[in-house]
């Protein structure tokens, strides 16, 4: 089971008496903590699974709570599963819940133990990563559902700028709702629009997509804007071999989306084929055209050379990028 | 009462201080009117451009005592104390000089206590991507569950040097450079209510010389006031900025653009007579061709933060340089710049890289195996995209040490190039386009002669086709020591009237493309006969300005 297939659950009010939460998106532990502690009118005790011993757990979770049902966090769980333990938990009292959360990647638990949540009737569930669409869905219906109208571009743009990390696009689509403000003006019935200019307006950048401007201006062979952008990323510190290296996949993506239009896949499948989002792929066979294979060629061997010129010191880092955004644009 | 700088004097105390940063402000004023603020902020951005003010603001504006709506009174006892710095609510952490693991255990020891004014204590740690990973993981675990009564404000000039653990973290604000109109029109502000007299240009070199950092132009403006007597000079404001007079660039330019090789070395030795620093008259010179090449492909001007007479004088003289041009000076610039820094002579490094450029293609020395002057518009690397890469490897001079080993092609195989036919076919097809341009070649000329395009025929008379590449381009073959015909015939003007007679003479559509020729020539035989080759770029250059021959 999916995280986000757990929250929905949660959402419509299913509580189990166990759960194990795996995976490295951080946001789903957190975010399922926040759902489920609002059904526990005993409140939320957090333990850590470094310092705890399956024993200790037992007689914790045993023990009826005070104020009703409680909510008992487990975080760092995976150190505990590392122990070697045959019993786990047998019984919950009634009403209580265990939430436990382990952050490694893969599952931790033995079969012993899913067995055992099975039996219970508990939920195992993985935090990994959103696919691409699975982010835009989850950001649209975030804004949706506070309201907004939120453009199919917007929701695009804002998943491939600031990445498929829940942790940051949770950040950014509050950021967005802040920059916008309430969805509705006071007495109003208009709803606000949330389109992809407020969203390239306040999102911050993924660190790996901030030089997204700057090669959509030289894939578009823009010098104008290529140059404006440039020195912004100077100014921010951008390493000169790190912008290469942008460049050269951005190139790549070129090249192979050309190759593909001359050999007359369809459009719709080309997203596919390239092995990236559609929009991308859109984007990609657009700007392709602007480049003949001799001058994607020549813009291979150039920044090979600037690469291997930066590394080895022949070149001002600088000036090696002018000369580089002014010879890539010349058309 | 001890001299106050105008950065300190003029930080904004209310957000309509605040000079741009509209969407960061705008964010802030909606989380506080909406009672949204986060427990967490990294601000981000170059220099200068408000990080830590913003951030002094909000700590203010969160423990106001008497706030009207957003604004903070800046006259309460938690406001005053933070504007004199003594406020126990709001600590400032210097991370560059705090950054061990034992200043983050104080700092998470501090956190427990509840603020003693207002309802938030504020931590502003500032450079926080100078701190250890030991101290990142120390705020860490502080940041993942922060007490209620905490506000962490995490500002940095380098966002991408902290732990992704931290960021995820933290409502993430990106502040951008101002621009040269935003900083002109608050140093306007400023020294109207100082009642000083300033001239526009002066004010325009401060902010284009203060690159998007408002403290930076404070800084140069406070010089300037100090440096003019109350008054605020163009002439004055490159002086302090120690910039090469306008004048002065632009006479470099038109010496390059003439070919005017004792004119360019007149204004070098001028130059560095007057003390300036080799190195950043090269980074002058590299800036004002960026510039010129951000004019020729249609950027506005403003942009540049160049005086009215600049542009109008930058307008001309970029038409007088084709890309090209630019890049190849760009290149040997670059170069000159990395040799300057273990050169005794850093003058002739100089004079050395500006008439490389005016040495024919092969004498001069490119850099990682890159042909410095892009003889073929269109083509950014000299090489042609069918010529294989042995070829160009031979080009460069022989033994220099940063030739790049560049993807070897083997022989016959062809990378995909434009049209997919195979390229025996192409080859086959190209040799025919180039036979039919040869012999229409005589016709051609007399065309231009009739016609009276006697400039085009002129830069064109030395050239014979050579090679036709994938069809579209015809190569013209011109003997060593016509680099200048070469370029001019390059120059969008002359090219169009060859390409357009050309056209109506064979009926194709040829683009036109200029190489040195391989083969011995006119200007070989003479060259030979002063045995000249294999001669320092150098002393080639001082034959040409000065006539000389080699005598043995």
């Amino acid at each position: 089971m999916k995280a986000l297939t757990l929250e929905e659950e949660i959402l419509s009010g299913k509580v189990a008496s166990i759960y194990l939460l795996y995976g490295e998106e951080t946001f789903w532990h957190r975010h399922l903590v926040e759902i489920l502690s609002k059904r526990f009118t005993g409140g939320v005790e957090t333990l850590d699974g470094d310092e705890l011993s399956w024993p200790d757990l037992r007689d914790v979770v045993a023990q009826p709570s005070f104020f009703g049902p409680k909510l008992w966090v487990v975080r760092n769980a995976q150190t505990m599963f590392s122990a070697k333990e045959e019993t786990f938990i047998q019984s919950i009292v009634p009403g209580s819940c265990i939430f436990m959360s382990a952050t490694s990647k893969e599952n931790p638990a033995p079969k012993i133990f899913l067995e055992l949540v099975a039996k219970l009737e508990g939920r195992v569930a993985e935090a990994s990563s959103p696919s691409f669409s699975e982010a835009m869905n989850w950001v649209t219906e975030k804004l949706t559902g506070a309201g907004y109208k939120v453009s199919r571009d917007a929701a695009e743009t804002l998943v491939l700028i600031a990445g498929k990390s829940m942790e940051r696009l949770n950040h950014e689509v509050e950021k967005i709702q802040l920059y916008v403000g309430p969805a509705h003006e006071p007495g109003g019935r208009m709803v606000k629009q949330i389109t992809s200019s407020v969203v390239l307006s306040c999102v911050s950048p993924d660190p790996e997509m901030h030089t997204f401007a700057f090669t959509d201006a030289i894939c578009s062979k823009n010098t104008a804007r290529a140059l404006k952008e440039l020195e912004d990323l100077k100014a921010r510190g951008t390493n000169p071999i790190l912008i290469v290296a942008m460049l050269t996949s951005s190139f790549a993506l070129l090249w192979r989306a050309k190759e593909c239009s001359l050999k007359g896949v369809p459009q719709n499948s080309l997203a596919g084929v390239l092995g990236v989002h559609p929009f991308s792929a859109k984007k990609a066979l657009e700007q392709s055209k602007n480049w003949t294979f001799g001058e994607l060629e020549r813009a291979f061997r150039l920044l090979l050379d600037v690469d291997e010129a930066l590394k080895k010191g022949y070149l001002d880092p600088d000036l090696g990028m002018d000369y580089l955004v002014m010879n890539l644009t010349r058309s | 009462m001890s001299y106050v700088a105008l950065y300190r004097v003029w930080r904004p105390q209310k957000w309509e201080d605040v000079v741009n940063q509209k969407p960061v402000v705008r964010i802030l004023q909606n989380a506080l009117s909406e009672g949204k603020v986060s427990h967490a902020y990294l601000f981000s951005g170059p220099r200068g451009t408000g990080k830590t003010t913003i951030a002094r603001l909000l700590a203010k504006a969160v423990n106001c005592e008497n706030p009207d709506g957003i604004e903070p009174c800046n006259r309460c006892r938690s406001c005053t104390a933070i504007l004199e710095g003594n406020s126990v609510d709001v600590m400032e952490i210097d991370a560059a000089s705090n950054r061990g693991i034992d200043e983050i255990r104080a700092l998470r020891e501090g956190v427990r206590y509840l603020p003693v004014l207002g309802k938030y204590k504020v931590y502003i740690i500032d450079e926080v991507h100078m701190l250890t990973q030991e101290a990142f993981n120390a705020l860490l675990k502080t940041l993942e569950e922060p007490p209620e009564h905490v506000i962490f404000i995490l500002a940095t000039t380098a966002p991408h040097k902290i732990p992704v653990t931290i960021t995820s973290r933290c409502q993430r604000l990106d502040f951008r450079r101002l621009s040269i109109q935003d900083i002109e029109m608050h140093l306007e502000k400023i020294l109207s209510s100082q009642g000083a007299t300033w001239e526009k240009g002066a004010l325009r070199i401060i902010a284009r010389a203060a690159r998007g950092s408002m403290r930076d132009a404070l800084s140069i403006l406070d010089l300037c006031i100090t440096y003019g007597d109350g008054n605020v000079l163009e002439k004055d404001a490159r002086e302090v900025l120690g910039e090469t007079p306008e004048e002065l660039m632009g006479r470099l330019f038109r010496a390059m653009s003439q070919r005017d090789l004792k004119g360019i070395m007149d204004i070098t030795r001028e130059v560095t007579e007057s003390g300036k620093d080799a190195t950043e008259f090269c980074e002058e010179i590299s800036a004002f061709a960026r510039d010129l090449l951000f004019l020729r492909s249609g950027g506005k001007g403003q942009d540049l933060g160049r005086t009215i007479e600049e542009l109008e004088d930058m307008t001309v003289l970029a038409k007088s340089f084709s890309p090209g041009m630019l890049i190849a000076l760009l290149e040997a610039i670059s170069r000159a710049v990395t040799r300057i820094k273990s050169s005794d002579n850093p003058r002739l490094v100089l004079d050395v890289a500006l008439m490389g450029l005016f040495l024919d293609s092969e004498s001069r020395p490119g850099f990682a195996g890159i042909q410095p002057f892009p003889l073929v518009e269109g083509v950014q690397v000299g090489e042609s995209a069918t010529r294989p890469d042995s070829s160009r490897r031979e080009e460069s001079p022989a033994g220099h040490d940063n030739a790049v080993p560049l993807p070897k092609t083997e022989p016959g195989e062809k990378k995909p190039l434009e049209s997919p036919p195979d390229t025996a076919s192409l080859r086959e097809s190209d040799e025919d386009i180039l036979e039919e341009v040869k012999k229409a070649w005589p016709k051609l000329l007399e065309e231009l002669l009739k016609k009276r395009k006697v400039q085009a025929r002129a830069y064109l008379l030395p050239a014979s086709p050579s090679r036709v590449e994938n069809r579209t381009t015809l190569i013209l073959a011109y003997p060593k020591g016509y680099v200048p015909h070469m370029e001019q015939i390059m120059v969008p003007a002359n090219r169009s009237v060859v390409e357009n007679y050309l056209a109506k003479i064979t009926g194709r559509s040829l683009k036109l493309g200029v190489e040195v020729s391989q083969l011995s020539s006119r200007g070989d035989g003479e060259q030979g006969g002063n045995g000249d080759d294999g001669l320092h770029p150098l002393v080639k250059a001082a034959i040409t300005i000065l006539d000389g021959k080699i005598v043995t």
